[in-house]
């Protein structure tokens, strides 16, 4: 009385998927349904969903001895998506319902005791999968309607659907995601800044990190909010990226969909896994989920030095290698970096209107220790004021994100054309960035005089570069080098 | 499914007596009685009955109803434990019958006054592995 099937399924292992296959065997002997394969908690649980599910569809549980085999079997699995290709699976056995279709499908999706089927984590990456194999991924009808095109989709809102037939199953039809992009934050809100916009604009350009000094008030949470919208619009292969990662990790795909660029602001209690990933399962974390977009640290003193400590890696190498026992995971985290800063421990240096209560060793300790660890990551320093009471009453309005945004892109597709046989500007070397000789004396002078080291002159260099970007200009001028110097901040 | 009683039993063969009901309600079933008592080195199984293809592992109870009505039941008393005994006797039972097909029921009998009682057939009232 020996019956067997194997369907395709699939697990999520950090941001990949790892295709699973469910192999379905009835036997003899006691009834009862066993599950092998390195299956967590919530896969072992399946079982009582099943029969459950199974029964309230009207289908037979075979009152056999119903092994499940989930394949490669030294790779744990996870998740609530294996619901479906085991019930399937035993459907497909025990000659249930119809198989054509099977053998170029994939299964994913969690079953509710009544027969529903409800949609799982991980969309973006099981479509991905699908396409990637030339697939058809059946699932839950309210998964997301097509986040990516060109995949093959079938869905089922309960088991018992399998009775008709793949073919015979309709796309899924979930939550729709919004087409056009809006603005919600726009720089027109930020009154009498345009030095912080002007700094915005270069970061943006050259993705340089940014780190906002000032005091209470001056504005740098709302400079920092409004960051996104003058980056250039996400898609294409950078979308799929940034959606494959909010999918993974259970975040709404509605904004990213739209082409905003993410932002992350966590707080300075975030947990380390929380910031760079882990956990069990192993997920993403703050920095992979600013990929592609922003990651904001606000008061950054308050955050632990051990939690910045780890971000100097991925600052370096734009993603985040996570290693445990059973393998390695590894996270894209190509973002921009940016920070706030109180300019002094009581937080009122350089206010006009408060007094700064701090001994001035105190204020000058403190300053050369903006940032930690990430001191010598921070490309660019902007001091912040708040800006003129009245200004603000009058709602003078300055640059918007648009003006701004054209700004970056049209600098962006400067760079991209200078750089199309030369070097990339952010590993390029002083004398690859194309400075004119008076601007290669001028740097000199100045290092020689603040006593710059190499690193700060390389940095102050390539700052230069993009302001020449933003300029249009091949060569990289003096004027150019003098406003990278005013980013330079109080460090060596 | 309710039955009349030709007497009432003592306390002392009330085991025997729920047994001889359950045989007699299968027998009618047109089930085939394999074994009665069954003994292994992990316990007794009150009654190996054949129904078709599939070998029955049954269990009885039998109880007294209380006043409240809603007593516990009998079912209620083939617990974790009577069950995972029931699992174990169950391979002893294979080993010696290979072939067989085989499935875990209870009979429960809960007896009322008046010689009345009602039978409980719980066909495959749990399998070989506990979730």
């Amino acid at each position: 009385m020996a019956d067997s099937y194997t369907v395709r399924a699939a697990s999520i292992r950090g941001v990949e998927v790892l295709p699973v296959s469910v192999e379905v065997d009835l036997s003899g002997g006691i009834p009862g349904m066993t599950v092998v394969g390195m299956a967590d908690t919530s896969i072992m649980e399946a079982r009582s969903r099943i029969r459950c599910a199974l029964r309230a569809a009207g289908f037979d549980v075979p009152r056999q001895q119903i092994t499940v085999n989930l394949a490669p079997g030294d790779v744990r699995k996870v998740g609530a998506g294996f619901d479906l290709p085991i019930a399937a699976g035993i459907l497909a056995a025990s000659h249930q319902v119809p198989l054509d279709g099977f053998d170029d499908a994939v299964f994913v999706g969690e079953l509710a005791l009544d027969g529903r089927l409800t949609a799982v984590k991980g969309e973006v990456a099981y479509q991905l999968y699908a396409r990637q194999r030339n697939l058809t991924l059946v699932e839950a009808a309210d998964a997301p309607r097509t986040v990516l095109e060109n995949v093959e989709r079938r869905a089922l809102s309960s088991i018992g659907e399998l009775r008709k037939g793949l073919s015979n199953l309709s796309e899924p039809n979930g939550a729709v995601l919004e087409e056009h992009r809006r603005v919600l934050y726009d720089f027109s809100d930020v009154v009498a800044q345009e030095l912080a916009k002007r700094a915005m604009v270069i970061a943006a350009v050259g993705e340089h990190s940014l780190l906002m000094v000032g005091s209470p008030g001056s504005g740098k949470s709302m400079l920092a909010q409004r960051l996104p919208s003058i980056l250039p619009k996400l898609e294409g292969r950078p979308l799929e990226e940034a959606l494959l990662i909010h999918s993974v990790a259970g975040e709404s795909l509605g904004d990213l969909a739209r082409g905003e660029r993410p932002l992350r602001c966590p707080h300075h209690t975030v947990s380390l896994a929380g910031l760079v990933g882990g956990g069990r399962p192993v997920r993403p974390g703050e920095i992979s989920l600013a990929h592609q977009g922003v990651l904001f640290l606000d008061e950054l003193a308050e955050f632990p030095t051990h939690a910045l400590q780890t971000l100097r890696q991925p600052l370096e190498e734009r993603c985040v290698r996570i290693v445990r026992a059973e393998g390695a995971y590894r996270f894209p985290a190509r973002f921009m970096f940016l920070a706030a800063s109180n300019p002094c421990p009581c937080g009122n240096y350089g206010d006009p209107d408060r007094p700064c209560t701090c001994a001035p060793a105190r204020i000058e300790r403190y300053q050369e220790k903006l940032g930690g660890p990430l001191a010598d990551r921070i490309d660019m320093v902007l001091t912040i004021a708040r800006p003129d009471a009245a200004a603000i009453v009058k709602g003078e309005e300055g640059s918007s994100s648009r003006e701004l945004a054209e700004v970056v892109l049209r600098a962006r597709e400067f760079r991209s054309w200078r750089e199309r046989d030369g070097v990339c500007a952010r590993k390029a070397s002083l004398r690859e960035l194309g400075l004119s000789h008076e601007a290669s004396d001028t740097l000199v002078s100045l290092a020689q005089r603040m006593n710059l080291t190499g690193r700060s002159m390389t940095r102050l260099g390539r700052i230069a570069r993009t302001i020449a970007d933003i300029a249009e200009k091949k060569t990289v001028g003096t004027a150019h080098v003098l406003e990278a110097v005013a980013y330079r901040g109080t460090r060596r | 499914m309710q039955i009349k009683l030709d007497h009432v039993p003592s306390t002392h063969d009330k085991g025997a007596y729920g047994e001889k009901i359950a045989e007699n309600y299968l027998l009618s079933r047109g089930y085939e009685i394999l074994d009665k008592n069954w003994r292994c080195r992990f316990g007794e199984v009150d009654i190996v009955a054949a129904d078709d293809e599939e070998t029955v592992l049954v269990e009885v109870k039998l109880r007294v109803a209380k006043e409240s009505r809603k007593g516990p039941y009998p079912e209620e008393a083939v617990g974790y434990r009577k069950r995972e005994r029931y699992r174990l006797m169950c391979r002893r039972y294979l080993a010696e019958h290979p072939d067989a097909q085989v499935r875990f029921d209870v009979v429960a009998i809960l007896l009322y006054e008046g010689r009345r009682a009602s039978l409980r057939h719980l066909i495959s009232a749990f399998d070989g592995e506990e979730v």
